[in-house]
């Protein structure tokens, strides 16, 4: 072969490789990263399944809006610590369920994220509360969010019940956590050739044997794309159900509990908030479903409660049942605004 | 712009050489070159427009001195000459790079409060000063006179060379310019560059950035590192500055070839090293060469006394460290070289031997404890690596052997590899990394054995598609802080 044939089939074939390239992200991969300003959800992504896309603009029309920390922020009603539920990771219309509760019940809501510290969110709390900005604050509520999925290993870990500001360094309460940003792509990426191996594999297997997202069928239409009757899940919704052991949820109990009675006496209220994993929601609406059930909620209500909990599996399993739709986005491990609105009834007793 | 964006592989690369040898097809040798001249500049101020005054001024002023050191006769007048604009370009160097580092010291030292500049450290500085240097050093010794800005300009600016090297000598880059040869576009020469720059851009998209996940990990996020995690830290840098760099340089050297123009290798399996001479004769080639020529001859070598030369090569790797960063663990991983080097002369003269696998072994672990100083950005994060590679902060070992190892106290068993986001994949890429390093031959030994066949045809389209389906993170060399 000579150097003039080589680099002639070299061209030739590497033409070959961006035509499809070109042909796949202009059709399909490009919906899945929009670059219009519109939302596609993280299940979406995934699997790239863009028959499950539930299309939405980032929007806050909510008249009063939660704030994050500032140093001439005074006194403030609640301080709620979450995951990415309460960075608004969902998208759409009121992405953050705080403008809501700061509507509904006329609260100063601040969102803070203690990054740092101890890793461990129970001990960066204690840290918090011998702060200077805890001084200025002096919140009546500390609502603590976590996806259902990984509350047992963030709240049944063992705790430094005598931690120190002095002992621990780097605790960060300005500082923005990094959110993981979904990167711009260019016409040539994995995520095409990812797109058509998963239209294959989808139809074999419910999470395409690789894929972090599994798509099953519902019995009824919860949903209002598509059929309605598509649900997409994370992964690890099924892989932490073996987490919530007696042990392991007498240890989330007893954590919560201590935490509550060291909050009282500095005058806060403890809330916890988990968030029902998206499986765990629909679980009893999927279609002869062999996969474990979570008894994470059923597991912790048989426990005491010195806190406030917000028993969202509860709340949003009543909504199904009434025929709320959209509960959750179709393309996301998130919930909507809908599902959020319902949650926050129930902080009613709370703030009446 | 970078060489691993698509708006350079696409845009930017195709039309220029398409224009190049299009112009020089009709002869017109001086369109051409002041084309590339201009594409060059145009690849320089696609960073920030703002510094590209800067390169110009730089060029011109260092064309006049070279022309002037040509035409002086006088001995002293030459030296002044030299001297005045060697010190002008440190001085510009040194303002840029080092003036915020010298104020924090003044200020540590008196206790003062002075206000630092925050400059914008210009890109490609350090390596233009340096050529440059090198070039009034050899016009002062009368091995070259470039009388034409023209011919100055693309020696400089040479857009495959400019941001990171490799560090060219005149002498070596523009006689290729003029034969007519060089104007005539070659189809092997195109296949050999399209080669080495495939293998470079993989090395810098697909294996560089996946050890820079664990190496920024451990270096700037963990507050602590047990054993395996420092390890995992140091090797995963070791391997991400090696294939990165090198990278870039086989991308560098690649283009530059497409181009007829064949630049001076950077890296020669540096890693394969027995001994710290090795290692300094086969990294950063070009680098060493003028500290060599530039630096440690002129200060006598080692044809003075044994004490004045291994002051000679102290200094001379000082001065390296300094290059590389206005910080002092850059002095420290400059001295710590220069001192193995010192160490080294004494085992030579001594005519000790070492068995080669232990040779290779202190060489490169040497080597790879060195470059945590290099990587961290204060002794304290230099420090935490250490203490975790040497055990002092313990071991963390998987959950599944806590029962049979609980009992030793100096073993924890929480979150395996997740100081460094780490998983069992990192082992793998770590024995693949050092597999690659220390038994594959390097990209120039691939070129050399090059010969078009259906295998290369897919091996250089395998790793080229792979590699651009990777470059969708726009990630910036290592070196460009340099």
């Amino acid at each position: 072969m000579t150097y003039k044939k080589f680099n002639q089939y070299l061209a030739f074939f590497l033409a070959l490789f961006l035509m499809p390239n070109f042909a796949i992200w202009n059709l399909f991969t490009s919906k899945i990263l929009p670059e219009d300003g519109s939302v596609a959800g993280d299940l979406a992504r995934f699997s790239y399944r863009e028959d499950i896309i539930q299309s939405r603009m980032n929007s806050r029309p909510a008249s009063n809006f939660h704030t994050t920390l500032t140093k001439d922020i005074s006194s403030i009603d609640m301080i709620v610590v979450g995951d990415s539920f309460s960075r608004g990771r969902g998208g759409g219309v009121n992405r953050y369920y705080q403008d809501l509760l700061s509507n509904k019940y006329k609260l100063d809501i601040l969102n803070l994220q203690m990054l740092g510290g101890k890793n461990n969110i129970i001990e960066n709390v204690l840290l918090f509360i011998q702060t200077s900005e805890f001084e200025r604050l002096r919140p009546k509520y500390i609502l603590l969010q976590s996806v259902e999925r990984y509350a047992v290993t963030r709240f049944a870990r063992e705790v430094d019940w005598d931690i120190s500001i002095n002992d621990a360094k780097g605790l960060n309460l300005f500082e923005s956590p990094h959110d993981d940003v979904v990167p711009s792509q260019t016409f040539i990426n994995f995520g095409n050739w990812k797109f058509l191996l998963y239209q294959i594999l989808y139809r074999f297997d419910d999470n395409a044997y690789f894929s972090d997202a599994y798509i099953v069928d519902l019995n009824e239409q919860l949903f209002s794309i598509g059929t309605g009757r598509i649900l997409s899940f994370y992964f690890e919704d099924l892989k932490n159900i073996e987490k919530s052991t007696d042990v392991s949820i007498k240890n989330v109990s007893d954590n919560l509990n201590m935490l509550s009675d060291r909050l009282r006496e500095v005058g806060v209220e403890l809330i916890f908030m988990p968030t029902v994993d998206k499986y765990n929601l629909y679980a009893n609406n999927v279609v002869g479903n062999n996969y474990k059930k979570s008894r994470f909620f059923e597991m912790l209500r048989e426990t005491s409660f010195d806190y406030h909990f917000i028993d969202t599996k509860k709340i949003l399993r009543s909504a199904l049942s009434e025929g709320v739709k959209d509960l959750y986005f179709t393309d996301d491990t998130h919930w909507s605004n809908i599902g959020s609105e319902v949650v926050i009834q129930d902080f009613g007793c709370l703030f009446k | 712009m970078l060489f691993n964006s698509f708006t350079f592989v696409f845009f930017f690369l195709p039309i220029v050489f398409g224009i190049y040898f299009f112009l020089n097809r009709f002869r017109l040798t001086l369109l051409s070159k002041g084309f590339l001249v201009l594409s060059s500049l145009f690849f320089y101020s696609w960073w920030n427009i703002l510094y590209l005054p800067l390169i110009i001024f730089s060029m011109i002023f260092n064309f006049s001195v070279g022309r002037e050191l040509g035409r002086v006769v006088g001995f002293k007048s030459k030296k002044l000459l030299l001297t005045m604009g060697v010190i002008s370009n440190l001085a510009l160097l040194g303002y840029f790079k080092y003036s915020d580092f010298l104020i924090s010291n003044i200020n540590f030292v008196f206790d003062s409060s002075v206000s630092l500049l925050n400059l914008t450290l210009p890109l490609a500085i350090s390596f233009f000063t340096f050529q440059q240097i090198a070039y009034l050093v050899d016009s002062y010794r009368g091995e070259v006179n470039e009388v034409d800005l023209l011919n100055y300009s693309l020696f400089v600016t040479f857009f495959p060379q400019l941001i990171a090297g490799p560090i060219v000598h005149h002498s070596e880059m523009m006689p290729q310019f003029v034969r007519h040869r060089t104007k005539v576009l070659s189809s092997k020469n195109v296949t050999l560059g399209i080669f080495v720059f495939a293998i470079g851009l993989f090395k810098k998209v697909v294996i560089a950035d996946t050890f820079a996940v664990w190496a920024s990990t451990g270096f700037d996020v963990a507050d602590k590192l047990y054993f395996i995690e420092a390890w995992i830290t140091s090797l995963s840098y070791t391997f991400q500055l090696y294939f990165d760099f090198s990278g870039y340089a086989d991308m560098a050297i690649g283009i530059a070839l497409m181009f007829n123009i064949r630049l001076p290798i950077n890296f020669n399996s540096p890693y394969k090293s027995l001994d710290i001479q090795q290692f300094w004769r086969s990294w950063h080639m070009t680098l060493s060469r003028f500290l060599r020529d530039y630096i440690y001859i002129p200060l006598g070598g080692n044809r003075t006394s044994e004490l004045k030369t291994q002051s000679n090569l102290l200094i001379t790797f000082m001065l390296g460290g300094v290059w590389h960063g206005a910080g002092w663990t850059f002095i420290v991983w400059g001295v710590m070289h220069g001192l193995a080097l010192v160490v080294h002369r004494v085992w030579q003269k001594g005519k000790f031997r070492l068995n080669k696998f232990f040779a290779w072994f202190v060489t490169f672990n040497f080597v790879n404890i060195a470059w945590v100083f290099f990587r961290a950005t204060s002794f304290d994060d230099a420090i935490k690596v250490l203490r975790g590679m040497f055990l002092l902060e313990g071991i963390n070992l998987p959950r599944v052997l806590e029962e049979r190892l609980s009992h030793y106290p100096f073993i924890e068993f929480s979150g395996f590899l997740s100081q460094v986001k780490g998983d069992m994949a990192t082992f793998v890429w770590l024995f693949v990394g050092l597999f690659v390093v220390t038994v594959l031959p390097n990209t120039e030994k691939l070129r050399e054995s090059f010969k078009p066949s259906v295998i290369r045809l897919v091996f250089i389209f395998a790793i080229l598609t792979y590699a651009m389906m990777s470059m969708n993170k726009s990630t910036e060399f290592l070196y460009f802080n340099f």
